[in-house]
């Protein structure tokens, strides 16, 4: 279960971390990425239902 | 001179160290990681050798896997750039260990520098002015320290020992909040530099920060190329620097720049440094030294006429310096823009694939850059992509070429800081010269 601004994950670019927020709430029912795993833009990263 | 050299660094700075190298005839070995087969100086390397994945723990500052690549490519010398493993002092003497030579200053001047205390410490005994403070590590009893505070004078700052570069600081106003902070302080430096100790210094409220480079050889010789000034940052990071310092005389640059050749060979110095300071109210306070060569250091080469990296190469092969004191003389002023893949008002990186890359020119203009058409910019390593240098016979000059040079440039497919920089060089302040440390934040405060 998350809260919209609860922190799901941490995205790491040219040595600046940055936290990404839930915009919704609600359960995460998939997590997308592996830990480490590089990510695009628009790449989707959980599924909150 | 060397016969091959291991290039243990990426971007811009690998290729200013394979330029230099090229120059003397020296073969040289780009090391690395697996996202960076494509960048520049790998594809103009005699040789190259991938030393891993692209988290740099595992291939730029994997120790074993650059030596291992000096090894199999039979190379005598390591530049290790700036950043990486540039001031690892473990790293130094392995390499020296294994049979190699590190182009850099003895791994033991490293370690001396690298801990902000016996830092402070050396240079204090060498007669280089530092900033009032505890002189040594903060104990434990609260009374002791609060008496270092009330001598010192509020208000002061925490800094942590292991530190350096603007990482590990805490301001202190008054009393009340000065055990708080230390222990805060204290836990914070454990975790990041497995190393608790910090201490006290008095907090300068309007500081430029101003930095002198040295040089000095195997033989004794030292010489100093006048200082830069690099007082436009952001968190800590430094956005525009110029040479020479606004405001600085003639006289205040021979006598500072006199007093860091005398620490240098105080302490057996050797290679390339910077003696950084905060200046405040005429008055130059001592913060660190770094013990290799510089981001900013073309804006010293291009009005001494110096190749510092140039030099760095010959002394580290046991050549004396190719001058002498009295034969560098500073020539007009130079000024360089970091250009940096990052969104220029909200300073998110941007990394991704460069579509156009076009370069400003015309005289007095200096370009250092990795990029090029089609090149991806990897979300792997620091933002930094180009250098804009220029260079005219005023201050005034080298501005009207910076304006100039950032309107040519085009970098299309990422987002840079250039609008940014295009504000600076119009920015009232700026063009007078001399603003303090905390100017751009505030500026970008505001707006």
């Amino acid at each position: 279960m998350v809260k919209v601004g609860d922190p799901l994950c941490i995205i790491e670019a040219m040595k600046i971390m940055n936290p990404i927020e839930a915009d919704r709430a609600g359960t995460v029912v998939s997590v997308m990425a592996e830990n480490g795993q590089p990510v695009e833009f628009e790449q989707p990263l959980f599924i909150i239902a | 001179m060397f016969d091959k050299v291991v290039i243990a660094n990426r971007g811009e700075i690998a290729l200013r160290i394979l330029r230099a190298c090229r120059e003397l005839g020296i073969k040289t070995v780009a090391v690395h990681s697996t996202v960076d087969r494509d960048l520049k100086h790998v594809r103009l390397a005699d040789e190259s050798v991938c030393i891993g994945p692209p988290p740099p723990a595992l291939s730029y500052l994997n120790i074993p896997a650059v030596i291992s690549a000096a090894a199999v490519t039979d190379a005598v010398a390591i530049h290790p750039g700036y950043g990486f493993l540039s001031e690892n002092a473990d790293f130094a003497e392995r390499v020296e260990q294994s049979g190699f030579v590190f182009i850099g200053p003895r791994s033991e001047t490293i370690r001396l520098m690298g801990d902000k205390v016996s830092a402070i410490t050396a240079m204090k005994a060498a007669g280089i002015p530092c900033v009032p403070g505890s002189g040594k590590p903060l104990g434990e009893d609260l009374e002791e320290n609060a008496r270092i505070a009330r001598e010192v004078g509020y208000p002061i700052i925490i800094k942590a020992a292991g530190g350096g570069g603007g990482r590990g600081m805490r301001v202190v106003h008054a009393e009340a909040a000065l055990r708080n902070a230390i222990q805060l302080t204290k836990s914070e430096a454990l975790a990041a530099f497995q190393n608790d100790a910090v201490y006290m210094e008095k907090f300068l409220e309007h500081p430029r920060h101003i930095e002198f480079q040295v040089l000095a050889d195997h033989h004794g010789n030292c010489v100093h190329l006048g200082e830069r000034d690099c007082s436009m940052q952001r968190r800590h990071q430094k956005v525009i620097e110029e040479s020479p310092a606004p405001g600085i005389d003639p006289e205040t640059r021979a006598r500072m720049g006199q007093r860091c050749v005398e620490a240098c060979k105080a302490i057996g110095y050797r290679g390339a440094g910077t003696f950084e300071f905060l200046y405040e109210n005429g008055e130059f306070f001592f913060i660190e030294m770094n013990t290799r060569v510089q981001v900013e250091h073309p804006v010293t080469e291009m009005v001494t006429g110096i190749d510092i990296v140039r030099e760095q190469l010959c002394v580290a092969a046991g050549a004396t310096l190719s001058v002498r004191q009295e034969d560098v003389v500073l020539r007009g002023h130079a000024i360089e823009c970091r250009i940096n893949a990052e969104d220029p008002r909200t300073f998110r990186p941007s990394p991704g694939r460069v579509k156009t890359f076009h370069t400003a020119g015309g005289p007095g203009v200096r370009v250092d850059s990795h990029l090029y058409d089609g090149y991806l910019v990897p979300p792997n390593y620091d933002s930094l992509v180009c250098k804009l240098i220029t260079h005219a016979p005023t201050r005034e000059g080298a501005l009207a070429r910076m304006s100039g040079a950032l309107n040519e440039m085009v970098v299309d497919g990422i987002d840079t800081n250039i609008p940014l920089h295009r504000d600076l060089v119009h920015d009232g302040a700026f063009i007078q010269g001399g603003t303090d440390i905390h100017y751009l934040e505030r500026k970008l405060a505001l707006e």
